[in-house]
């Protein structure tokens, strides 16, 4: 079964902080110069929003974030088409991008400092109520599947997988942590 | 994980007729794919479903260097001209008369998460929009928002748009009476209504409860009511000041009085007359004299009040009409709790503030409307969460969206105020100011718009953030006055209502393109929108901050006594006010600063080769081919029943294809033809088939005959073959019925002909 739409976030260090309208023209230079995978088409300003979504860089296939949501800055990878029916695949190919989003900003030479950000957290989210709706035994059905992805991703460190059960209203949520990651 | 769809998954919940809808439209969709369905037809469908186009979807995009081509999948495959099928769309929703409960503010964040970017905006008509919508979920958008019966039906294309209403309806201290039930009333009865369904433009309804306040803005509207009662036989009855003829759009202009007391039964058969009148002489080739406005001042009102009159003697009855009146009688909005006071309650720090501006007292002794003041008129689905939470917590089902952008929470005991605050804290929705110059309206402008020119939204955000950091410290004579911003001239924005406006445009300095904005003041937003602003002047985008500086310090410094902004406006005048202006249009060089030549909130160096052709003054489809079009569906439907392998469905769905396509014809004739399928069948034989109007060259009446065969003797035991057999007629019978009408209108423009 073919998820809708998943999402992948991951973390700024505690400590460090994010101009958003540095990031603007970031975003802008990465559709022009096709700088991360995906169909790139626009860029979206929500600055004005509280802890809201930041910076958008919109696709047709897959979004690339600076989300400040919940208080916590983080690139925001969404994979909106042609996900597969392969949830390991989808993952791999979803962290993969990510990555490239993350390093592309470390690198980033206009952006003083340099965002950095953390290697031992990430929150997935299953965007789809139908297939994936926010409850324990959803969260059971992939669990293993997230779990076998996880340790090979954070390969070599003890990870742990936790479902986000603190309101069933919003979508599927996993907080994956690596502990000792380097 | 599971299999099923949202079609199965919500059937039992769903109105079956939002049901209906909604799978003819998709089955629509289905004919697009397959090129069954003209790009013209197919755009204006989605755009009576609401579901709209947005900025680069013609596959280009300039990126601050070059124009860049956007490649989709989908290649060649168009939702409409020159719109790409994959490119993100806006799906636009109507919330008839502003109306939320908490279980459709849940919903409403899921579909933000689910098909677009998190983020719900409220309109300046009520309405919310998500933006970066692809076709291919609307479908299920739909089916999604029907379960708690939110219709999507009519939110755009040459339709009968969301009716408005003050958002404080019903409790206001000020109001005759409560309009709320007689916006739904109207909204309701013009859905999808037949008489609606062939206009030129689109046409926008509101309601006021008094006439002295800005809530309703009626006379800027298509058609409006304002609230009155008059003695009648000894007797109070309730009734409306009806006007009619107004809008904004480039060329602004007030409604006219139409009538200054029409009775609560003639509400509706007067609008249905009005309707009727507009769709048969209203302008329709010309794009941009289409809307009523231009009909109402070309004729003049007295003879636009004439030929409404004499229409309303010709309809036939509807018991519609006053049945809605039942409901008014029995509307009644109610409270969560009984009402306390604040007396004494601990205030948090920001409370007062907030109170001042985002709080009134209701006539409903003990109560308060609370309205949360939305940055830009956005929320995030997590904040709309939090919102619905609050609104079970301390409003119930009393949740109005506004038209200055705003979600307004009614029937909130005073002393739940302080608490409420706090909770509004936390989901960061806070924010003083409503109503005030820091609560900025702007349309979505070069963000998403195809029309936009300049950022009225970044804008818009710069204006706020400047004016919040300001606000503690601005002169009360300036503290609520009223800014909008619109990205072009077409003012979905209002800024001609507002005390300061704006509007994008562009100016040449050398080779470069600079974004301005025209400056519009002295609107009136009280008194209904009672007059509209003077353009002053062009100014660069970058200097618009300055511009309101030195405006509002000027009232401040000059203001004669109590004197009103509009009546500054008008004292000064406009070759005054030119000169004020002067010093900021001046734009420095490209090597002085380089800013000027982007745009607020996009680095790109400023272009307009971006602007599309935008789909709000789309082509007008004719009536038949609107409605051929859903018979096209219904036959699409009963080949996907017969492929499940239900015979009696797919028998029904196939005679139902026949019978619309034969009213598709009879309409465009005798409107008033109804539903009723022997009437249509008696119709069509009558007008089409005795005429012979509707005989092939080669097959003469065969096609017909199919029709008249399976109306006067239907299948009692259908079976694979027959339904099959029945689907291939009822295509065929669509075909001649699509050739019939293409004869007609040719004959018809043939005789126009001079």
């Amino acid at each position: 079964m073919e998820l809708h739409r998943i999402s992948i976030k991951l973390y700024l260090e505690p400590d460090a902080s994010v101009d958003l309208a540095a990031i603007m023209p970031v975003f802008h230079a990465w559709i022009r110069d096709k700088r991360v995978p995906g169909m790139l088409i626009d860029v979206a300003d929500y600055r004005h929003m509280i802890d809201g979504p930041g910076i958008i860089l919109i696709g047709h296939d897959v979004d690339y974030a600076l989300d400040m949501t919940g208080g916590r800055p983080g690139l925001l990878y969404t994979r909106k088409r042609g996900i597969g029916v392969d949830l390991n695949d989808a993952l791999r190919a979803g962290f993969a991008a990510a990555m490239t989003a993350v390093h592309t900003l470390e690198q980033e030479k206009s952006l003083t400092p340099p965002p950095k950000f953390r290697n031992d957290q990430a929150t997935l989210t299953l965007l789809d109520r139908l297939h994936a709706p926010n409850n324990k035994a959803a969260f059971e059905r992939v669990r293993g599947v997230v779990e076998a992805f996880a340790a090979q991703f954070y390969e070599g460190v003890s990870i742990s997988v936790e479902h986000d059960a603190v309101d069933d209203r919003r979508p599927l949520s996993i907080h994956i942590a690596a502990q000792g990651a380097s | 994980m599971s299999t099923a769809s949202w079609k199965q998954t919500l059937a039992e919940r769903t109105p079956e007729h939002l049901a209906h809808e909604v799978d003819v439209y998709e089955g629509q969709i289905e004919l697009k794919r397959q090129g069954k369905i003209d790009d013209k037809v197919f755009a204006e469908t989605r755009l009576r479903r609401g579901a709209y186009g947005q900025r680069y979807d013609n596959g280009r995009r300039h990126d601050g260097v070059k124009e860049q081509s956007l490649d989709y999948p989908t290649g060649e495959l168009t939702k409409g001209t020159e719109t790409i099928w994959d490119a993100p769309g806006m799906q636009r929703i109507k919330i008839p008369f502003g109306g939320l409960n908490p279980e459709q503010m849940d919903l409403l964040a899921e579909l933000a998460e689910e098909y677009s970017d998190c983020v719900l905006h409220v309109t300046t008509r009520q309405d919310f929009q998500l933006h970066y919508i692809h076709i291919d979920d609307t479908p299920d958008l739909m089916r999604r928002l029907a379960s708690v019966n939110i219709t999507t039906r009519e939110a755009c294309g040459n339709s009968v748009r969301n009716v408005t209403c003050c958002p404080i309806a019903g409790v206001c201290r000020d109001e005759t009476f409560d309009v709320t039930p007689y916006a739904k009333a109207l909204a309701y009865f013009l859905l999808g209504h037949p008489d609606c369904q062939d206009f030129g433009r689109k046409f926008k309804p509101a309601f006021s409860g008094c006439a002295e306040h800005a809530c309703g803005l009626v006379t800027m509207h298509d058609v409006g009511f304002v609230a009155k009662v008059r003695e009648i036989g000894g007797k109070k009855r309730r009734g409306f000041a009806l006007y009619v003829g107004g809008g904004l759009g480039a060329v602004p202009h007030r409604a006219q009085l139409f009538d200054d007391f029409v009775t609560e039964q003639e509400m509706l058969p007067l609008v249905q007359s009005i309707a009727r009148v507009f769709a048969r002489i209203g302008e329709k080739r010309n794009r941009n004299r289409a809307r009523i406005k231009f009909l109402v001042a070309k004729l003049g009102i007295e003879e636009f009040r004439k030929l409404v009159l004499e229409e309303r003697k010709t309809l036939p009855h509807d018991e519609r009409w006053t049945a809605y009146l039942a409901d008014v009688a029995d509307h009644h909005e109610s409270a969560l709790k009984d009402a306390v006071q604040l007396n004494g309650q601990p205030r948090p720090e920001g409370f007062a503030q907030w109170e001042e501006t985002n709080v009134y007292k209701q006539r409903q002794a003990g109560y308060a409307t609370a309205t949360v003041n939305l940055p830009l008129g956005d929320l995030s689905s997590d904040q709309m969460r939090g919102l619905s939470n609050i609104a079970r917590r301390y409003a119930g089902e009393n949740v109005r969206t506004t038209v200055e952008q705003n979600i307004v929470l009614r029937w909130i005991i005073e002393a739940d105020l302080p608490a409420l605050y706090k909770d509004l804290e936390t989901i960061g929705l806070a924010d003083p100011g409503a109503g005030t110059i820091v609560d900025i309206t702007a349309c979505p402008g070069t963000d998403t718009c195809k029309l936009g020119i300049a950022s009225s939204r970044g804008l818009a955000g710069e204006l706020r953030t400047q004016l919040t950091a300001k606000s503690a410290a601005l002169p009360d004579a300036i503290k609520d006055l009223k800014i909008k911003i619109s990205g072009c001239f077409n003012s979905c924005g209002q800024h001609h209502v507002s005390d300061i406006g704006f509007y994008g445009n562009s100016r040449k300095i050398g080779n470069y393109t600079v974004p301005h904005f025209q400056v519009v003041v002295g609107g009136q937003w009280h008194e209904n929108a009672a007059t509209y602003g003077l353009a002053v002047g062009a100014v660069p985008s970058k200097a618009i901050p300055q511009v309101i500086d030195a405006l509002t310090q000027q009232f401040v410094d000059q203001r004669q006594r109590g004197e009103r902004f509009q009546d500054f406006i008008g004292r000064l005048g406009r070759k005054s006010l030119r000169a004020m202006l002067e010093p900021f249009m001046a734009v420095p060089t490209h090597e002085q600063d380089a800013s000027y030549y982007t745009d607020w909130g996009d680095p790109r160096e400023f272009t307009i080769g971006d602007m599309g052709v935008g789909e709000c003054a789309g082509e007008v489809v004719s009536l038949s081919s609107m409605e051929l079009s859903k018979a096209e569906s219904e036959a699409f439907e009963a080949q996907v029943a017969l492929d499940e392998g239900k015979y009696d469905e797919a028998d029904r769905l196939a005679y139902r294809a026949m019978v619309l396509g034969a009213r598709a014809l009879v309409i465009a004739q005798f409107l008033d033809v109804g539903d009723d399928p022997q009437r249509i069948v008696d119709e069509f034989r009558k007008r089409f088939y005795i005429t012979e109007l509707f005989f092939d060259k080669y097959a003469k009446g065969k096609f017909a005959q199919y029709l008249f065969d399976r109306h006067e003797s239907p299948n009692p035991n259908p079976e694979h073959e027959s339904a099959h057999r029945l689907i291939e007629e009822a295509q065929l019978f669509i075909e001649a019925a699509h050739a019939c009408d293409i004869r007609v209108t040719a004959a018809s423009m043939d005789n126009a002909t001079p």
